[in-house]
């Protein structure tokens, strides 16, 4: 009894949690492609990644974002608490919006990127990829604010395509017609739907107390029965997701907090989201290093968008100049079956990416039946993102 | 509108050190006071009864002659004649060790032997601080003091270390994070002396003598001097209040103004460049430059504000160790005490009961605990007998720090005082049998009646722990160790700043070091 206890302690010990939607996803893997996201048992692959991408370009896709990290920041001195978490100036966010956020260390570096919610001056909810609740309840010292995690408490269901919006009209929430993108809406028993996504494409997000998941996922599965409804895995988010040029904390940049190495740490400026920061707040965490950094032209990589000739994809590549100098890494890559090119997302080290664009090539290792093909190809630099739909931002939005 | 260069709020005696610096150059400085005197945790607040007062600090040995040089104190009535006082440490039978002279250049009371043992440690413990003492005066190198030419000191003092032969270079890294217990037990073998040694390395401090870096401690009060003299312990002509004179004396002559009773409440600062100060009557005083001089926390805490500051700093701040573990009993006599075993002549020495290493230790174990100690070790001073302008017509005054007495008991402070009180006059009657008799007047200050009194969060004499991991470099926090804040213009220059403690003027001279020299740089 004792030792059982100790062991229910331990997260180490436990075995992976199940989301609210696992036994939906589950009984439709035929993969067995888990892995483990904030703890929770996620799917990389349902039954096959590029049909899955398909659903998500072509029809509609199912993706479970139970895990994601949730904190509800509550009260009077919400906004100013917000103002000084993040960079940008949540003041100028209007209600039943989202927000795409960043918010750094005292030296200005990302320790993560998010969405932040917002339901009222006094009422906002923040989504993130890390845990960041000690951070949090040290940066509340001193506002008046109730400060929670409610990444247990909520269930979230990402549902993403062309068709997205006709499911959702089917299962009678033709509330949704009038949203803009990074709009949100609240409807009855407490389901939160937003026009938000991380494919690029028209899609919705979900959010929902864990108890409604089951009855929730039946009702869009059926409207969704003759509009090509898919669940999916992340792979092929992840292949959606470079297509659009989004960037993942702790993969195509390390938060601060996870960094092991000194020069691993990362300003917004090098991870290509400087436009995020407000200098005209008075204040931020974070930025008296910024106008530093910036004064001081302290920065020394830039993101850049790739891409490649010929088929190959580049995952973690090294980007040459004039195929002999180091001068930068891929960190996602992937072939764009939508562009129909082999496309990329890089950290490059200044003023490579930035003052030098030509003679960039990468080297790429492709094993093939236990014997590699080493081949340079050529790089050009060029603008996210790679796959840009008209159906993304049209409002209404598009019905089948 | 009153606009000055430089505001500087305390009138302690770092914040008058800095104004005379400041003063000096042409600077128009204004000093804003909360109360009505000057001089801080040493000014003459506190009153055994309506004619009497003594203050807390009652001796002074960091108050080396760069520091009177560079105010002009003895222009203004420092004088060069003062009292080396002699330490005499005793025990409960009676059993006493005089150490006098510059730290214990003459001991009495032990045989030939043991006198070279401790010449062989005192020289070696002399050279070690030596090391040190050329960094006290200068800022200390972090990310923003780091030129090769403020490097050069670790240098030299490399080479000066190396040059002494590779014992001493080996000794001083072997001893410099030793607890000061197991270095005296090495070197040395009277209980007396250990005990007295033990004492002064932890006194002020919330170490033991067998907690590790507590030599640190001891190290710290030898790189003091006075008029050359190392490690001396000096009661000033005139008692405490007549040194912070002369620094007042000085400060005013040198143009300074001071604002009494007047409390600096808010910082005004545009663009994170602060503008000037806001007083609690709503006054608004105009600067460039504000220096404070108060405790870091309130700095921190109360001028800048939790919410303008960056959360990894604000981590740190929060984490300094601010509670004070010294209490003050003041004590007003009708006649000088006889003692059973010690002379008159001793009397205007400093009495320390340190009866062993062990003795202190014992007494620092249950302030871990928030309990008071079982037998309470002490220093004891009659400043009027030492000094005979100090004579006045109401009685003797005792003036006795006591070591161990945490800022937060778990009984309270409120029931704990006359308990306190009992066990000192216990072993005070041990000393001299009738002093119970003889008390007029006592006043007992615990930390937290300090925290009240001089305005300083936690009570702690140094504003903040004084241990190895808090000083140099990392006092107050590794970021703003060189005086700066995250507010352009604030400076600040307590205790809790390098290199911080005793009556000393050095964090007020180099803060304002400091700000002359980024001004310059900001001028270019």
């Amino acid at each position: 009894m004792k030792k059982e206890l100790i062991k229910s302690k331990s997260n180490f010990n436990n075995p992976l949690k199940k989301t609210p939607f696992y036994e939906k996803f589950s009984s439709q893997m035929t993969q067995g492609y888990w892995y483990d996201w904030s703890g929770y048992k996620a799917a990389s692959i349902i039954q096959d990644q590029e049909l899955e991408y398909f659903a998500i370009r072509s029809t509609t896709s199912l993706f479970d974002i139970s895990p994601l990290i949730k904190y509800r920041i509550k009260g009077k001195d919400t906004e100013k608490f917000l103002n000084k978490l993040t960079v940008r100036n949540v003041i100028l966010q209007k209600n039943n919006t989202v927000q795409y956020t960043l918010w750094c260390n005292d030296d200005g570096h990302v320790l993560d990127d998010g969405t932040l919610f917002k339901f009222s001056k006094f009422d906002y909810r923040l989504c993130c990829q890390e845990r960041h609740l000690p951070w949090l309840l040290d940066t509340a010292i001193g506002f008046d604010i109730e400060l929670f995690e409610e990444t247990d408490l909520v269930a979230g269901l990402s549902i993403q395509g062309p068709t997205s919006a006709s499911v959702l009209n089917n299962a009678g929430f033709s509330i949704i017609n009038t949203l803009k993108p990074f709009d949100f809406v609240t409807i009855e028993k407490n389901i939160l739907i937003s026009r938000t996504g991380f494919t690029g494409d028209l899609g919705y997000e979900i959010f929902l107390p864990n108890q409604l998941a089951n009855n929730f996922w039946d009702k869009i599965w059926e409207a969704g029965k003759y509009l090509g409804i898919k669940a999916i895995g992340f792979n092929a988010l992840n292949i959606a997701r470079v297509e659009t040029g989004f960037i993942v904390a702790n993969s195509d940049f390390i938060t601060a907090e996870h960094a092991i190495r000194n020069n691993r740490t990362r300003n917004p400026d090098e991870i290509g989201l400087s436009w995020m920061v407000d200098m005209s707040k008075p204040f931020f965490n974070g930025k008296d290093a910024i106008v530093k950094i910036r004064k001081n032209k302290l920065s020394k990589y830039v993101f850049a968008a790739l891409e490649i000739d010929g088929k190959e994809p580049a995952d973690g590549a090294i980007i040459y100049h004039d195929k002999k100098h180091e001068v930068g890494i891929i960190t996602a890559a992937t072939w764009s079956p939508t562009a129909k090119k082999s496309i990329a997302l890089a950290s490059m080290k200044l003023p490579y990416g930035q003052k030098i664009k030509s003679n960039l090539w990468v080297e790429i290792y492709a094993l093939r039946e236990l014997e590699y093909y080493k081949m340079m190809k050529k790089v050009s630099i060029v603008k996210t993102p790679f796959v840009k739909l008209k159906r993304r931002t049209l409002t209404p939005p598009l019905k089948n | 509108m009153k606009s000055y260069d430089v505001i500087i709020i305390g009138a302690g005696h770092n914040g008058m050190a800095a104004s005379i610096k400041l003063a000096k150059t042409g600077r128009k400085v204004l000093i804003l006071e909360s109360s009505s005197e000057f001089g801080g945790m040493a000014s003459s607040n506190i009153l055994l009864n309506d004619n009497v007062n003594q203050p807390l600090p009652h001796l002074i040995n960091h108050l080396c002659s760069k520091s009177i040089k560079d105010l002009d104190l003895i222009k203004y009535g420092l004088k060069t004649k003062n009292f080396f006082i002699p330490s005499i440490s005793v025990d409960k039978n009676q059993n006493c060790i005089s150490f006098s002279g510059s730290y214990g250049s003459q001991i009495d009371g032990m045989d030939s032997n043991e006198k070279a043992n401790w010449e062989k440690l005192k020289k070696r413990m002399f050279f070690q601080a030596n090391l040190l003492k050329k960094f006290l005066y200068k800022s200390p190198i972090n990310r923003e003091n780091n030129s090769l030419f403020d490097k050069l000191d670790f240098l030299k003092t490399g080479i000066n270390l190396r040059i002494k032969g590779r014992e001493e270079f080996q000794e001083f890294f072997r001893m410099m994070l030793m607890c000061v217990a197991d270095i005296l037990e090495e070197e040395i073998n009277n209980d007396l002396l250990k005990g007295l040694l033990a004492f002064d390395a932890t006194l002020g401090i919330n170490l033991g003598p067998r907690s590790p870096t507590s030599y640190m401690g001891l190290l710290y009060r030898l790189a003091g001097e006075f008029n050359g003299a190392q490690g001396a312990q000096i009661f000033p002509e005139g008692g405490i209040p007549k040194l912070i004179e002369t620094f007042y004396k000085s400060s005013t002559s040198a143009g300074v103004e001071f604002i009494f009773k007047n409390e600096a409440k808010n910082l005004i600062f545009e663009n994170n460049k602060v503008t000037g100060i806001k007083t609690q009557n709503g006054e608004e005083f105009f600067a460039d430059i504000v220096l404070s001089s108060v405790s870091p926390i309130k700095t921190f805490f109360d001028f800048i504000g939790s919410q303008r500051l960056d959360t990894g700093l604000l981590r740190e701040i929060k984490s300094l160790r601010y509670k004070g573990n010294v209490s003050k009993l003041n004590l007003l006599l009708n006649k000088i005490p006889k003692s059973s075993f010690l002379s008159n002549e001793q009397l205007s020495a400093r009495i320390t009961y340190t009866p062993s290493i062990n003795h202190v230790e014992k007494n620092f174990n249950p302030s871990k605990y928030q309990q008071l100690p079982e037998d309470p070790n002490f220093e004891l001073l009659f400043p009027s007998i030492i000094d005979e302008t100090n004579i006045n017509n109401n009685g003797i005054i005792a003036s006795i720090i006591i070591q161990n007495t945490p800022y937060s008991l778990k009984d309270g402070w409120d029931s704990s005082k006359k308990l306190l009180y009992n066990k000192i006059m216990l072993t005070l009657e041990t000393i001299f049998p009738d002093i119970k008799k003889s008390v007029l007047a006592s006043k007992l200050i615990s930390p937290l009646d300090i925290e009240t009194i001089f305005n300083v969060p936690g009570g702690h004499w140094h504003h903040s722990e004084l241990q190895i991991d808090r000083m140099y470099s990392l006092r107050p926090v590794f970021k703003y160790s060189s005086y700066r804040t995250p507010i352009h213009g604030l400076y600040i220059c307590g205790a809790g700043t390098h290199p911080g403690g005793g009556i000393s003027g050095k964090s007020g001279i180099n803060a304002a070091n400091q700000i002359i020299k980024d001004q310059k740089q900001n001028n270019h």
